[in-house]
């Protein structure tokens, strides 16, 4: 089999004689970098997962020890194969850096149950392990959030089981209940990962998402949507038909009204746990596209009889 | 095949969920890091399931950053304030660009 060598030096960026001191400061500073819970990197989490995967070998150094011995032996086979024309990826491919490829040449090395990860507890007798916690995403719409809504989940699990890579894909039905919010999480129980020996199942929690609405911005519970108008129905007052997430209803927009003003529909938000949230609609005044020669005449004798300068401010 | 979701934890299941010991958890909760969202004793304590995520990075932050223990509360409370704000400049940025945009172009 094909198995890319991993420099971990290179990772870490320190040179294969760095003392730990070295290597432990090239670990926190590549951590502070690139660990999922600190970065905004694009692909964090595998180039932590690369990081972490190097430092643990390096910093340890029995693993250490027998890693410089595999990097020697392969220097010298490729002198070797230097001198005798022979090409250089005879066991190891070139530069495919991928993540499973990482895990596989960890895995090589230190066995597959070296891996991280994983809460142990020893039993009487046996020796046994709850199985991984998994988080998914879970976009939801705003509209599911009104009412208990029930959706498919469905993931591909990784694990090991007696000493083999096992993967299996599980679908489940979810119930979301009402008035879930962005971030929030829902537990469920045992529908990680098989734990090991007598150890449990680990646990699948799913991270809220609230779904960006074309409509409709979010403020925690209530909504906000702009309502835009037509400089005469700004001025004179208009009944407009607004969407909210559960159909239209009627709104009065008062006479003199303002580009900015907030009206309050008072229960047409989100379902918060102290009641349901507003949606309060910010108008907007908008000017149409283009005018023709009559609408032209009209704004002439606005401007006019109107005695309004929108630029007073600047001449105080 | 369906599942019934959990919303919260008693401080027994946070305990055993989380990554950290119990001792570690209920110094976040006295830092204020993770509250109990119910209950007055400590035997009848509600957690949302958001306070598991919270211990478990607070796990993270100190074995994979090496964050001293005693520093995970501020760096847990800064994490949170910058995510805060930027799900803020996010909705601003919405609005901005709904205000800014005609609806007839």
């Amino acid at each position: 089999m094909t198995m890319e060598f991993k420099d971990y030096y290179a990772v870490l960026g320190v040179s294969p004689d760095a003392d730990d001191k070295t290597i432990k400061s090239a670990y926190r500073k590549l951590a502070r970098q690139y660990h999922p819970d600190v970065s905004t990197h694009a692909d964090a989490e595998e180039k932590f997962k690369e990081v972490a995967e190097a430092y643990e070998v390096l910093h340890n150094k029995d693993k250490r020890a027998e890693y410089d011995e595999i990097r020697q032996a392969r220097s010298q086979r490729q002198r070797y194969q230097q001198h005798s024309g022979r090409g250089f990826d005879a066991d190891f491919g070139a530069h495919d850096q991928s993540n499973a490829d990482f895990e596989d040449f960890f895995s090589s090395i230190f066995g597959a149950g070296a891996s991280r990860g994983g809460r142990f507890h020893q039993r009487e007798e046996s020796f046994s392990r709850k199985g991984g916690d998994i988080e998914i995403e879970m976009p939801v719409f705003l509209e599911e959030t009104l009412s208990d809504t029930t959706k498919p989940v469905e993931f591909t699990m990784r694990y090991e089981h007696q000493g083999k890579l096992q993967e299996k894909t599980r679908s489940l039905k979810v119930k979301i209940p009402a008035g879930v919010s962005d971030g929030e999480r829902i537990r469920l129980k045992g529908q990680g990962t098989p734990g090991t020996g007598n150890g449990p199942n680990g646990d699948v929690y799913l991270h809220i998402r609230l779904v960006p609405h074309p409509l409709f911005d979010v403020e925690g519970h209530n909504l906000i949507i702009s309502v835009p108008l037509a400089p005469w129905e700004a001025a004179m007052g208009k009944k407009v038909r607004v969407p909210t997430l559960s159909g239209h209803i009627e709104m009065t927009i008062p006479p003199n009204s303002q580009t900015g003003q907030r009206l309050r529909i008072k229960g047409k938000g989100l379902v918060g746990k102290h009641g349901q949230g507003d949606l309060y609609a910010i108008l907007k005044v908008v000017m149409p596209p283009k005018s023709d020669a009559s609408v032209n005449e009209l704004w002439s004798q606005l401007a006019q009889k109107a005695d309004f300068d929108p630029r007073a401010e600047w001449s105080k | 095949m369906s599942s019934s979701p959990i919303l919260y934890v008693n401080f027994e299941e946070l305990c055993e969920c989380a990554a950290i010991s119990e001792q570690q958890i209920l110094g976040l909760i006295e830092q204020e890091i993770i509250i109990p969202e119910s209950g007055q004793a400590r035997e009848e304590w509600q957690f949302t399931v958001t306070s598991i995520s919270i211990a478990n990075k607070a796990a993270r932050l100190h074995g994979e950053l090496m964050v001293d223990w005693e520093d995970v509360p501020l760096i847990i409370s800064l994490l949170d304030e910058i995510e805060t704000l930027r799900n803020e400049n996010v909705l601003l940025k919405s609005r901005l660009e709904r205000f800014l945009t005609n609806s007839h172009t």
